[in-house]
């Protein structure tokens, strides 16, 4: 019998058959290969046009995966003596992840970071001046507004007027401000410094000892800089924010730079460069995975919490442009501060533990967001409510 | 990560005759690009005629289909493929197939449908080189009537190619609408646990792309291996998307979960495109106040999904013109995370010429880093500024973070001054800087002998700081009396 023909009758008598089961039957062969069989009915089946044989039968089947991370993230502190206390890090399971038992759950949400500034000569965007108005230009106030009105947790202070080529500005200044900004708010303060070498150092030699009592961050030590400031760190018990430029092993070498030091692990933060949304945050988004996937597969020269300026979200022109200017991208209103959600939420979803942020609309969103992850799951889901989208009059 | 295919893997099945038919010179440059992706297995034309290599062509698709399989959507140019990923994060490897961004649309707007398709057929923005669209519509059965229903597919179908997902829980209204438009190859939402039977068989029979729900994750893998059973070649699972504390964690863990049992496991249930209904915000929470704040809360979920690497995603926000805003923020999200990063986006270093630029044009400095040159040039061409834009070698760093890192400094500037003999195109000796860099001011110009002018902080400020500010004559004096 020609092929064609006996596998068009096998496929006949095979039709609706599931299995075949031979008795008494002797196969006497050199070789055989018994995949033959159901490719054989396969193309069979083809040959008479007929659909793919499609059973209808209910088929149970679980959701299996095997992943495992032995890591553990330093957990780091912000510490006022005589006030709040922030912590970061601790994690033990990539950001956000619930499922890998109640033991794994990361136990702190990612914190935020408001900027104050010692000038506002950059002139901030317009969406942000609109929110603070006339604090803007007193830094103990705009700290006091950011944590009465907007619920600040954290404050960082950047001294940006001390570089030559930004005024040049005494450091005593600096110190004077940050003196009184830990007179008004009662919430952990971040150092910043200015990007000059020699004003940073003499900025946190002057603001290290001043704020001894405190275990606030120098940010931060860079290549430049490392060597005067992280010293610092240690003898007056500081964190220090460990600053390299979107690589990674640059960072790895600073770690451990800082760690010879003798900065103890439980004081250092990392910050890998943070870029800004549509121009390179993707970057930054790979290192940061890379480094807190590598920290909780066992690495512990990466194993701490990572911080970034989210703020950058602001230096992209789709956040500040007016729309006048840019009339096809919509109300800045919204898109400003839903950039540096989006810059700071996505990057929170790799690793961020520390979002230093500028607006306080987009600040409290990325908080209550992040925030929603670290509550128990409800044990009735509202089910209905979810399939209602398919056929509901949605509001607008 | 599952065990990825070596090259030497694929080598080892073709026949190594480096015929060269297929345009490699070698079989073992065909096997990399095989891996690559830039190819495919037809692309060998010794596999495909040669009927003893047949053996050899099974076992390498098998070898190079990836682990999460690619679902399509739609039929012609705008056609949507979703899903097909070989890994969890990007820096593994990359993202191969973007988010699909489906708007839904409901079916009973009546004269307004016409107008709010055409508007999402065209709308795209422009960024970077890319042209960033939407992927396609979700059709709603508001109506609940099938001839409705129906009529507004087919509507749709008539005046765009943008591909549809079909979304009815009635199977009836489903089925009877995907029966009209099937050649368009919609998308069907969705089968579950009581409508399997009736959708997987049409969609089997028709080969259609079939979503198919269930909030309990064992459920969802036994529909997926159900609808496998009945013979339906491509499924797109949803897990659900529920908002608020808690209920948040649960929708971002199915999704991993997903992903990781198809990419990491090999589960040959939850090998499918995953999906996410951001839209369904406003059927979960209460919706009164200010409708931004809550768009705010759409997004924000969506934006979650394009990070994670979600394969589709349906929204709400995003139909109206006024709402670009928020398609601008998740596009530019998805070109970010889908950006393949085996490739840097540097620019070519260089002095280039923009318009006719005379004698005493000015000169423009900026980095190598694409995403900084581009808009640059853009803003200098647009204003119709004939100039010199002098692009330097920052290791392909934009200006913020390679001033920070001194990438950008006066020594790397005034290399490039003379690499590429930038005064000898003018006759003055004045460089502008982006108002980012100001710092380094200083030090270029001892560096590079030179007068410096800080420019604006954006380029989009060039235009009017060329027209107030471009007096070369006098910045020359200075420089001159500098040198006395």
């Amino acid at each position: 019998m020609p092929f064609e023909e006996l596998s068009k009758k096998l496929a006949q008598l095979m039709k609706d058959t599931q299995e075949i089961e031979l008795k008494d039957v002797d196969l006497v062969a050199e070789y055989l290969e018994f995949e033959m069989l159901p490719q054989m009915i396969a193309s069979a089946a083809q040959a008479m046009g007929m659909p793919a044989p499609g059973v209808a039968q209910w088929t149970p089947a679980k959701l299996k995966f095997d992943i495992n991370f032995p890591g553990e993230i330093e957990t780091i502190q912000f510490i006022r003596s005589k006030g709040k206390t922030v912590t970061i890090g601790g994690e033990k399971s990539p950001p956000f992840y619930n499922f890998l038992g109640l033991e794994k759950r990361n136990p702190n949400p990612p914190a935020v970071t408001y900027d104050v500034f010692d000038t506002i000569a950059f002139s901030p965007p317009k969406p942000i001046k609109e929110q603070y108005g006339d604090v803007l230009k007193s830094p103990p106030e705009w700290a006091k507004f950011a944590v009465d009105k907007f619920g600040a947790d954290l404050i960082t202070f950047h001294s940006l007027s001390i570089d030559p080529g930004m005024g040049d500005a005494p450091v005593s200044k600096s110190v004077k401000f940050l003196e009184d900004i830990l007179q008004a708010v009662n919430v952990p303060v971040i150092i910043g410094c200015s990007g000059n070498k020699k004003k940073d150092i003499e900025l946190f030699e002057k603001t290290a000892p001043a704020t001894e009592s405190e275990v606030l961050m120098l940010s931060a030590a860079d290549k430049a800089t490392w060597e005067e400031v992280i010293p610092l760190a240690v003898k007056y018990d500081h964190n220090c924010l460990l600053w390299t430029s979107l690589d990674l092993n640059n960072q790895i070498k600073m770690n451990k730079d800082a760690i010879e030091l003798g900065l103890p692990r439980n004081r250092i933060v990392m910050d890998p460069t943070c870029a800004t949304l549509g121009y390179g945050m993707e970057y930054s988004f790979s290192i940061y995975q890379r480094m807190r996937m590598a920290g909780l597969l066992g690495e512990k020269d990466l194993a701490y919490p990572i911080s970034g300026g989210t703020t950058n979200a602001w230096g992209a022109r789709e956040a500040w442009m007016s729309e006048k200017m840019a009339p096809e991208w919509g109300l800045r209103e919204y898109r400003g501060p839903m950039w540096e959600i989006l810059n700071a939420l996505s990057l929170t979803l790799v690793g961020l533990d520390l979002a230093m942020m500028f607006h306080p609309v987009a600040a409290k969103n990325v908080k209550d967001i992040t925030a929603q992850f670290f509550k128990e799951v409800p044990k009735e889901l509202n089910e209905k409510g979810y399939y209602d989208w398919a056929s509901a009059n949605l509001k607008r | 990560m599952g065990k990825r295919a070596s090259p030497l893997d694929i080598y080892a099945l073709l026949d190594k005759s480096n015929c060269k038919d297929c345009g490699y010179d070698t079989c073992m440059a065909f096997a990399t690009d095989i891996l690559e992706r830039k190819i495919t297995l037809d692309d060998c034309t010794h596999l495909n005629q040669d009927p003893k290599q047949a053996k050899k062509l099974a076992k390498l698709r098998e070898l190079t289909s990836p682990p999460q399989k690619p679902v399509i959507i739609g039929v012609g140019d705008r056609k949507c493929i979703v899903g097909g990923e070989e890994v969890l994060m990007r820096h593994q490897l990359t993202f191969y197939n973007k988010a699909g961004i489906f708007i839904e649309v409901p079916d009973d707007m009546g004269a307004d449908l016409e107008n709010t398709i055409k508007y999402l057929n065209d709308v795209k923005i422009e960024r970077m080189g890319d042209t960033l669209t939407i992927e396609g519509i979700a059709l709603r059965c508001v109506s609940g009537d099938v001839e409705t229903f129906k009529a507004a597919a087919k509507k749709i179908t008539g005046i765009s190619g943008l591909p549809i997902i079909l979304c009815c829980l009635n199977p009836d209204i489903l089925l009877t609408a995907a029966g009209e438009i099937k050649e368009k190859k919609p998308l069907l939402y969705a089968a579950t646990k009581e409508t399997w039977e009736k959708i997987g068989t049409f969609a089997a029979q028709n080969s259609l792309p079939v979503v198919i729900t269930s909030p309990n994750m064992d459920e969802l893998i036994s529909l997926s291996a159900t609808m496998q059973k009945l013979g339906v070649k491509e499924i797109v699972l949803d897990p659900g998307t529920f908002y608020g504390p808690g209920s948040i964690s649960k929708t971002y863990d199915d999704i991993m979960r997903l992903r990781t049992a198809a990419i990491d496991n090999d589960d040959p249930n939850a090998c499918w495109p995953v999906m996410g209904v951001p839209a369904s915000y406003w059927t979960q929470v209460d919706t009164n106040g200010d409708v931004v704040m809550h768009q705010y809360q759409e997004v924000i979920m969506a934006a979650i999904m394009i990070a994670i690497d979600t394969s589709l995603i349906i929204l709400h926000t995003g139909q109206k013109k006024d709402e670009i805003w928020g398609l601008l923020a998740l596009m530019t999200l998805r070109q970010s995370i889908f950006a393949d990063p085996r490739i840097y986006p540097t620019a070519e270093p260089g002095c280039f010429k923009i318009g006719e630029p005379g004698p005493d044009a000015p000169i423009f400095v900026t980095s190598n880093y694409r995403m900084t040159k581009i808009p640059v040039e853009q803003d200098l061409q647009g204003g119709n500024i004939d100039c010199w834009l002098l692009v330097v070698d920052s290791e392909g760093i934009g200006i913020e973070s390679a001033v920070a890192g001194g990438q950008f400094n006066g020594g790397s500037i005034a290399e490039a001054v003379n690499e590429f003999k930038v005064f000898e195109k003018v006759n003055h000796r004045i460089l502008i800087i982006p108002g980012m860099a100001a710092r380094i001011s200083g030090t270029l110009e001892d560096e590079a002998n030179c007068y410096v002018l800080v420019g604006p902080r954006d380029s989009s400020g060039i235009p009017k700081f060329v027209e107030e500010l471009w007096t070369p004559d006098k910045y020359m004096a200075e420089f001159a009396e500098r040198g006395d």
